[in-house]
């Protein structure tokens, strides 16, 4: 049968619709906007109502093997009732890969993030009219040792970092701790003047007992997070007790 | 130089908007062009004469243009190379996916676990979810030397769509906690920094799950003191107040 052009056309847009489908359905049904990612979010943890309380798009410049497009990763927290949750989804061409750089998480009143030099710290701050950061380092080796099969850890000195915050909205301050423009610009990162970032990289190692090469991996560390919340007039309002993982503080060099 | 029929062709495909059935549309003119014209000498016609009255019989140049410019509607047209384009770049991108991604693992797999999904017992317990039902029960229980006991729950979640659901991982329970007569149970076997034992008490993901489209199954391993009475499982952290109460028959 010779069908006409209008049946050719509602014959290729069905064929458009089937293969769009399935090749969505074969993605996994990737989200490709905030609310579709914190539905994934709802669903994949059993949550309901979340909503965004930061939402930050990164396009990376870094190629991984045989790619040809970009990355572009959208950094979420969001927050339902008082449960707080932080994500990432990387879109890479019309994939969405969920917790491609960091695994989720998730915690109760507060919770906060480190992003390219800058922290984040979600909650209900609607009464605080500014606040300010401690986050305190501390010098930890592990060392393994293959023959007896036993880690030794080794904790020094700590330092405690401390930087004013910026209210960027009632739910989320943000503290600036990268000084110039990071990425560990600095190797001389074992005085006195380490920066937090240089600390958090530098300052949690662990070793190998016996490697010929000395190799040096960085350690997984949580550091303890004080903010402390001011009203208008500068008097503390509140202060919270969180931790921040050393990896999420620090950029590859 | 162009001929008679060129010129007169030429004003018919002026009137079609869309141009790119215009070649088409002069081939197919002057196919029955030609034929006439050999119609007419095959009867013995002078062949300028033959010429002359096949185009006369093609009609009005503007006439037949107009006409064709209806057939050929420019809408249409490009609707119809739009789609023609579109369904052959999804014919690439569905190789694509099925060849370069985790497309086809991921259909056949989270097909077959959708399948043979096995329905929760009569007497397991359930939480109502918005996006679906939580469904718990207790599984077998495994005495370990030194008086330690693992105890299994099982857990099956039916969500109401398959959208959004994980390709990966099924239930993602990591933030549930797990408690039974003597407290809450640790996440964890070892301290992450120290890599020395954190607790004697703790529960595990044991790896076993299906991950279907809208159904999935997977087991929770307690690591216990002792045998186990019952657990209730919740999950505090994100607000819910559900709790989920599994009991083992206690041998008498």
């Amino acid at each position: 049968m010779r069908l006409n052009r209008g049946r050719k056309t509602a014959r290729n847009l069905a064929l458009c619709a089937l293969l769009g489908a399935l090749v969505y359905t074969m993605l996994g049904f990737p989200p490709y906007t905030v609310r579709g990612m914190l539905d994934r979010v709802e669903r994949r943890y059993l949550l309901s109502d979340l909503e965004p309380v930061l939402v930050l798009v990164e396009k990376s410049s870094m190629r991984y093997d045989g790619d040809l497009l970009a990355h572009h990763t959208t950094y979420l927290i969001a927050r339902t009732g008082d449960a707080y949750v932080s994500t990432d989804f990387t879109r890479h061409g019309l994939e969405v890969r969920p917790e491609y750089r960091r695994n989720l998480k998730m915690s109760h009143n507060a919770l906060c993030l480190g992003l390219n030099g800058t922290l984040y710290v979600a909650g209900d701050f609607a009464g605080a009219a500014s606040a300010s950061v401690e986050v305190t380092a501390q010098r930890t080796t592990r060392m393994y040792d293959p023959e007896t099969e036993e880690y030794e850890l080794v904790v020094r000195d700590k330092k405690t970092f401390s930087y004013p915050g910026e209210k960027v909205s009632g739910a989320l301050f943000s503290f600036r701790y990268r000084e110039g423009k990071g990425g560990m610009a600095s190797w001389g990162a074992w005085g006195p003047y380490t920066n937090l970032e240089e600390a958090a990289y530098n300052w949690y190692s662990t070793y190998y007992k016996g490697a010929s090469d000395g190799s040096r991996g960085v350690l997984h560390g949580d550091l303890p997070v004080k903010v402390t919340l001011y009203d208008e007039a500068g008097g503390v309002l509140d202060t919270l007790e969180l931790s921040i993982s050393n990896y999420e503080l620090f950029s590859y060099p | 130089m162009r001929d008679a029929f060129q010129i007169w062709v030429d004003a018919v495909c002026e009137q079609v908007r869309f141009q790119p059935d215009r070649k088409a549309i002069a081939q197919e003119l002057r196919v029955h062009y030609d034929d006439h014209v050999k119609d007419l000498l095959r009867l013995g016609r002078d062949p300028a004469l033959a010429e002359e009255r096949a185009l006369e019989a093609m009609g009005d140049a503007q006439e037949v243009g107009r006409a064709l410019d209806k057939v050929h509607k420019p809408w249409l047209g490009w609707l119809w190379e739009a789609s023609r384009a579109l369904a052959l770049a999804l014919t690439v991108l569905t190789l694509v996916t099925l060849l370069w991604t985790v497309g086809l693992n991921s259909l056949v797999e989270r097909t077959i676990d959708e399948l043979t999904w096995e329905e929760p017992p009569a007497s397991a317990v359930k939480a109502e979810l918005e996006h679906g039902t939580l469904y718990a029960a207790p599984g077998d229980v495994t005495q370990e030397p030194g008086g330690k006991a693992t105890a299994e729950i099982r857990l099956w979640l039916q969500m109401r769509d398959p959208l959004g659901t994980d390709p990966y991982y099924g239930i993602k329970n990591w933030f549930f906690t797990y408690r039974d007569e003597h407290g809450e149970l640790s996440v964890q076997e070892t301290d992450p920094l120290t890599r020395t034992a954190a607790a004697s008490r703790y529960w595990r993901n044991p790896g076993v799950s299906r991950v279907g489209w809208t159904r999935h199954s997977q087991t929770v391993e307690l690591v216990l003191d002792g045998p186990p009475q019952w657990a209730e499982v919740s999950y505090p952290l994100s607000g819910q107040d559900w709790v989920l109460r599994v009991e083992w028959e206690v041998e008498p």
